[in-house]
């Protein structure tokens, strides 16, 4: 689903270079659910922003389903952003000013979904982590785990093949993980839908298929 | 889409109470006075009644008269000239300007001269004002008097408040009658309806008043009184002069062929012949656009396009620095305000939006923010209309609300808005996503 050769990304100030991460390989099994470890700066979150498109490699490629990004303009990367992938931030990163549903709804706004097809399918996402009663409700009204958890519903809204989650769990108690890694597993296993996350957990890395380790930019494991 | 950026503007608004204050201060104040200044060009420079045609017309108000002399005169008594000997020769070099007289025209000169232009649809030769005095119960009225032709209603249209104009029968037959304007009927009689049929009295002689129209904004065009001038002492003027007090006006079919007859005007300055008993032997004739007329006002010029452009050029760099420095400062708030949101705009992105995208939504919101500020602009600028009106501070000019003042405040608030929009969106929507997610949480 995802394959990345010989990836490395260095930081050029105009005094300093910082490699972030040095010649890795990876692939990514479709319906797979892989974590990705390592200490604080090691390169996780570099990693999984390249792999969404977030940002780019200094050198290498990322293939992902079968199509090779490299080539792509900031239009189409854009697009495919929108149709292949979902992302959950650690910080959830909702709209303050915009309530649970229409948060949710902002991925099939740009996919140029109608109106009433964006509502119900929203309806359906915010159902399926239980949040449907509180769709007007607005992001600061909800809890950690409440927000993440909507955070969820608006990654998976537009059915996309890959979920990239950067410390999904990492704000949250761990009562409130457990519920959000629940989701995430029950969303990989019922869905099918191949999930890539970044954590410090161990306990949350060991639910998941594969463990991969980074440290100082280089994939020991 | 858009339904969905009105809904997150107007909530970004209400959240953040003392930006939208601030900027709806600084939005609302300056498209008031951005308003008001529109107000005053459309009042003097739109086509309004009585110049609804003013962009077909061609004004003459000025002859100019030279006395051209050769520069150097020599008087040789014997000269070899190619090899052949010359006696008592005469040698003209250069041409010296001696004397200039500019001055409106005699309307007898118009009349044998400037009334027989091709292409021309109508035309009219009126005067400027003569000032006359009349005393009603003890009290002195002060009257400006413009003589005119029969045309002259036809090619201003004046909205008669009762009455009409004179006509043909009653110009040719000197009938001392007049039009006067409701300023000087509220004046004379304490009352702007029912005068028609009354007399008014001035050079001491009665007039038959016909028809009332109210006062009107274009300095060219202004009076209380409006008479034939088939009435005035010495009409139509000395044979000999070409001065006087007389302006003409073309009304050509089109723009376009307003060139042409300014062309002609051109043309038949050069076939005017010397006056008698004057040593004025070369005459220029300059037509003047409506705007160039008005230009004429704070520069005289030989050439009136050029001193349009500048005039013109000088109103809009002044609108334009006006318009700018608010909208600059309008800038920078923007751009706190959408580097505050970055967070949204990371998440945005990462989600699927365009550029396009972002910087529709943020033009969209300040557009918003924008036409808030403009209501209350628009309302702020009535207000300050109506107490330039009051004060007359501006000559007498009446600032007046209509269709295409508001249809300009539209547009000025749509061109504000875009402006002030456009810039910060631009920039926020080059933020690199990772960096924009790094920003604020939620």
């Amino acid at each position: 689903m995802i394959s990345i050769q010989n990836l490395s990304k260095v930081y050029r100030t105009k005094t300093i270079e910082t490699t972030a991460l040095n010649n890795i390989n990876l692939d990514v099994k479709k319906g797979e659910f892989l974590s990705i470890m390592g200490p604080s700066g090691c390169g996780k979150s570099t990693l999984l922003n390249i792999m969404g498109l977030l940002d780019e490699p200094s050198k290498g490629s990322v293939e992902i389903d079968g199509q090779s990004i490299s080539n792509y303009n900031s239009k189409s990367t854009a697009r495919f952003r929108n149709q292949k992938l979902g992302f959950i931030f650690q910080s959830f990163h909702l709209i303050p000013d915009l309530n649970i549903l229409d948060n949710v709804e902002l991925p099939l706004l740009y996919a140029k979904v109608g109106r009433k097809e964006r509502r119900q399918r929203s309806e359906q996402a915010l159902e399926s982590v239980g949040l449907k009663n509180r769709m007007r409700h607005f992001p600061s009204q909800l809890s950690g785990g409440q927000k993440q958890r909507v955070a969820i519903a608006r990654a998976i809204v537009g059915k996309p093949a890959i979920i990239l989650a950067d410390e999904p769990t990492g704000n949250l108690d761990s009562a409130m993980g457990n519920e959000v890694m629940e989701i995430l597993l029950r969303l990989n296993k019922v869905m099918d839908t191949t999930i890539v996350m970044v954590t410090h957990d161990a306990s949350m890395a060991g639910k998941t298929n594969r463990l991969v380790r980074l440290y100082d930019g280089t994939q020991i494991q | 889409m858009f339904k969905n950026y009105l809904k997150l503007a107007l909530r970004v608004l209400r959240r953040r109470k003392v930006f939208t204050a601030i900027s709806l201060f600084g939005i609302s104040f300056t498209l008031a006075i951005l308003m008001l200044v529109v107000s005053v060009l459309e009042s003097e420079l739109g086509s309004n009644s009585p110049l609804s045609d003013r962009d077909k017309m061609i004004f003459l108000d000025r002859i100019v008269q030279k006395n051209m002399q050769p520069d150097t005169t020599m008087l040789l008594d014997s000269s070899l000239v190619a090899g052949v000997m010359k006696y008592d020769t005469t040698y003209t070099i250069g041409e010296l300007n001696r004397g200039t007289s500019i001055s409106s025209f005699n309307l007898r000169f118009l009349q044998n001269h400037l009334s027989d232009i091709d292409g021309v649809e109508g035309y009219s030769f009126y005067s400027s004002l003569e000032q006359m005095n009349s005393f009603v119960e003890d009290s002195k009225i002060e009257m400006q008097i413009r003589h005119t032709d029969v045309q002259f209603w036809e090619l201003f249209d004046f909205e008669f408040l009762e009455g009409s104009p004179y006509n043909s029968e009653q110009y040719e037959a000197e009938e001392e009658v007049v039009v006067i304007n409701d300023e000087l009927a509220q004046q004379y009689f304490g009352r702007t309806r029912n005068v028609i049929g009354q007399e008014i009295e001035y050079g001491g002689k009665p007039h038959k008043i016909i028809g009332v129209v109210p006062k009107t904004q274009q300095v060219t065009l202004h009076a209380n009184v409006y008479s034939p001038s088939s009435t005035m002492n010495g009409y139509p003027g000395d044979r000999d002069r070409y001065s006087g007090a007389f302006t003409a006006v073309y009304l050509a079919n089109s723009k376009k062929k307003r060139a042409q007859i300014q062309e002609q005007l051109t043309h038949t300055a050069t076939l005017i012949p010397s006056p008698a008993n004057s040593n004025f032997n070369k005459f220029m004739l300059i037509g003047k656009t409506s705007n160039e007329l008005y230009a004429d006002q704070f520069m005289y010029s030989e050439e009136p396009a050029n001193a349009a452009r500048k005039i013109f050029g000088a109103f809009a760099a002044l609108l334009l620095l006006f318009t700018l420095l608010p909208t600059l400062n309008l800038v920078n708030l923007n751009v706190s305000r959408m580097l505050d949101r970055s967070s949204e705009i990371g998440v945005r992105k990462a989600f699927g939006a365009l550029r396009s995208d972002i910087i529709g939504q943020f033009v969209f919101e300040n557009i918003v923010l924008t036409i808030i500020g403009g209501v209350i602009g628009f309302l702020f600028a009535l207000l300050l209309m109506h107490l330039v009106n009051q004060a007359q501070i501006l000559g007498g000019l009446i600032l007046k609300v209509n269709l295409k003042f508001f249809l300009y405040c539209i547009a000025l608030v749509l061109f504000f808005g875009v402006l002030s929009g456009l810039l910060p969106a631009y920039r926020i929507s080059k933020l690199h996503i990772v960096n924009a997610l790094k920003q604020s949480q939620s």
